[in-house]
């Protein structure tokens, strides 16, 4: 292979770059991708040993500023309501999450046609659900069949995961509402499956990184077929511009490894650095053919952020739960206020997805409540009461685009690199806090049916930034849009995007499955038609 | 002499330890528990170390104006009062504080094991968990399709 020039440059090697690689390399094509971050070996996870709640705040906590390992850039966020997390390494933010694994609805691709609000995405569930399956089997998602919030699936590569006292419980409470729920997909292997990893052995805290393998990632679920396929990774390298010929066409990527600085050719680049990462890139790639920022002249780059706000609405019961007695994010969901029903005073909806807990230190500290127990006399009382008592409905809401929600260029900020850092700057919406209001209120309702004594909320932390999403947005229309619905630039033809950036609108599920299944579709288009790119 | 407090200083920070997680029955405080760990990270980073030392300078102060004597010779029955009242003074300061000693206490091995199997680290060996039994849903699954078609 020609690493000089090869097919395709990926700048990024996590959840969607490491699919993409994976896709492209399956065809043949010499692919090369540049990774900020580094290798993290399952013996690096901390969660066999006895501090190991301690890198939640420490070296594994999610926001890169507290981080601040040598792979994390900063992100001023001082002027935002939610701070974006990320994880910069091979696998990206696949590391340091919890693999609950929705797709998006079919009506999230429509909210334009169907509620007169946003946009429509120019594609439509149906045209991904190829995309959604081969994915699944990538990852190894476990589920259930006959979900009757979707669409018919094929059938979940591996069973569910058990629900344990913990989702037993709260399901009684939705039953007893006569409110629908499911038990989660969830890209956690819950027999043996791909290579090695185990099955899940339910000892939560999936966020701080699995040792056995059982949760996906894009290290593990695609990265060792690409490196076979001869895909080139080079990691620790620090992306600083793309340089644009006067043709428009995107030639070569400028980056920094062991402190030097490098160039990288390609004849096609595609971008997959997350919703903020994207965007910096772009913007930082100005030139006389762009001045306001490579692929920017719908002047769209960077707007549009969008979250999903949350709250988490915890309840205490009498009785242990098991709390922490399986994966933290992957109990139950439910989705029966998904819709938009106008008569609740806003558009669009939420979901409740229901969240165990993690060890001693977190419920301590307050966990998802974000209500630290308090010292005193009353110290050990309560937290019987509490650790392995709780119950966590986190809501889960749709974040239509804003342009004045946005990424930046800091003026001031820089990585340690010298590479201008993004600024977040984002508040919450109206139809948003409306939306927040009743899933609060209605969560309260199903803990409290449930069977909770106690019930308290934590409305929008800010550490809620774990889909960012909208900053590049797909769509026929180049005023309107930056890149076209196969994911390539409207402004640079042989640039594509492929990572959260991309989405029109949020939907009100986490975003990886989806942002996966657009990035198999780009790479299928380009597999296509590589001899005309 | 440690590493990084005076012997009143660490006497003291013991004393105050034993206030924010006090020993019940069998159940140690963290003055026992947590003042190696609080010492130990204090002593490795800066911004730890001025948790520490800010906080302990702002008891002192309050157990002066307010008792005339050092916090040590406080009456027992005044203590948690004085720190309710740093507490109101310095909020931000000594909530980091606390999280420091619930960090320290809440990862010592031997409170762990009294707190029993499920304050365990969860790796290797998992936390056990009744199988997953498809009854649960059959009510959910006969309500019928509920996406909207598009």
């Amino acid at each position: 292979m020609n690493n000089d020039q090869p097919d395709v440059l990926i700048i990024g090697a996590g959840a969607t770059g490491g699919a993409v690689a994976w896709s492209l390399s399956q065809a043949g094509m010499s692919v090369v991708c540049l990774e900020q971050g580094d290798w993290v070996k399952p013996t690096q996870y901390q969660t066999n040993r006895p501090d190991w709640e301690l890198s939640r705040w420490s070296d594994f906590h999610p926001d890169p500023n507290e981080r601040n390992l040598a792979a994390d850039y900063p992100v001023d966020h001082t002027e935002s309501a939610i701070a974006p997390l990320m994880y910069n390494a091979v696998g990206g933010s696949t590391i340091h999450w919890g693999a609950h694994f929705p797709r998006y609805h079919p009506s999230d691709f429509k909210v334009r046609t169907l509620d007169g609000v946003a946009d429509d995405f120019p594609y439509s569930y149906e045209d991904l659900v190829p995309f959604f399956d081969l994915n699944d089997r990538m990852m190894g998602v476990s589920g259930l069949d006959g979900d009757p919030f979707y669409p018919p699936k094929s059938r979940r590569p591996m069973p569910p995961l058990a629900l344990g006292k913990h989702g037993e419980t709260i399901a009684k409470g939705f039953d007893a509402l006569g409110w629908s729920w499911w038990p989660a997909d969830a890209a956690v292997a819950t027999t043996p499956y791909g290579e090695g990893r185990q099955a899940c052995n339910y000892g939560s805290s999936c966020d701080l990184g699995c040792a056995t393998g059982a949760r996906a990632g894009a290290d593990l679920a695609y990265w060792p077929s690409a490196l076979r396929a001869g895909v080139v990774l080079k990691t620790g390298a620090r992306v600083r511009e793309l340089v644009v010929g006067e043709d428009d066409r995107v030639q070569s990527a400028v980056y920094y490894q062991d402190g030097r600085l490098h160039e990288q050719q390609a004849r096609l680049i595609i971008v997959a650095c997350n919703g903020v990462g994207t965007p910096r890139l772009l913007l930082n790639s100005r030139s006389h053919r762009f001045p306001d920022g490579l692929a920017n002249r719908s002047g769209l780059v960077g707007k549009n952020l969008m979250f999903h706000p949350a709250a988490f609405v915890t309840g205490y019961f009498d009785e242990h739960l098991q709390s922490n007695h399986g994966p933290v994010s992957n109990s139950v969901y439910s989705h029966h206020f998904y819709e938009t029903d106008k008569s609740r005073g806003f558009v669009r909806g939420y979901q409740f997805q229901v969240t165990r807990d993690s060890g001693p230190l977190w419920a301590a500290k307050g966990g998802t409540s974000g209500e630290r127990i308090p010292w005193g006399a009353d110290h050990h009382g309560v937290f019987r009461e509490r650790f392995n008592h709780s119950l966590n409905v986190a809501v889960l809401t749709e974040d239509l685009p804003e342009e004045h929600n946005r990424i930046t260029i800091d003026p001031v900020l820089t990585d340690s690199d010298g590479i201008p850092a993004p600024k977040a700057t984002y508040r919450v919406g109206d139809n948003t806090n409306k939306m927040l209001d009743h899933g609060i209120a209605r969560a309260t309702e199903v803990l409290e049916a449930a069977g909770a004594r106690d019930v308290t909320t934590n409305r929008v932390p800010k550490l809620g930034g774990w889909h960012l999403m909208g900053t590049a947005r797909t769509g026929a229309d180049p005023d309107r849009s930056v890149v076209d619905p196969w994911g390539r630039a409207h402004d640079v033809p042989n640039l594509f995007l492929v990572d959260g950036s991309v989405m029109v609108t949020s939907g009100a599920v986490n975003v990886t499955s989806t942002i996966q299944a657009i990035a198999l579709r780009t790479a299928d288009y380009i597999k296509r038609t590589r001899r005309e790119l | 002499m440690g590493n990084f407090l005076t012997k009143i200083q660490r006497s003291t920070l013991v004393d105050v330890l034993d206030r924010i997680i006090p020993r019940t029955g069998e159940t140690p405080g963290a003055g026992k528990i947590a003042i190696e760990y609080l010492e130990t990270t204090a002593a490795a980073s800066s911004s730890t170390g001025r948790v520490v030392l800010d906080t302990l300078m702002a008891i002192d102060v309050a157990a002066g104006s307010g008792h005339g004597k050092p916090f040590a010779d406080v009456a027992d029955s005044a203590k948690v009062s004085l720190l309710r009242v740093v507490e109101d003074q310095y909020p931000a300061v000594f909530s980091e504080f606390v999280d420091l000693v619930y960090d320290g206490y809440y990862t010592d091995p031997s409170v762990i094991e009294r707190l029993g199997p499920d304050a365990e680290t969860p790796q290797p060996r998992g936390f056990p968990i009744a199988p997953f039994d498809p009854r649960i849903v059959e009510k959910v699954r006969h309500i019928g399709p509920r996406y909207r078609s598009t």
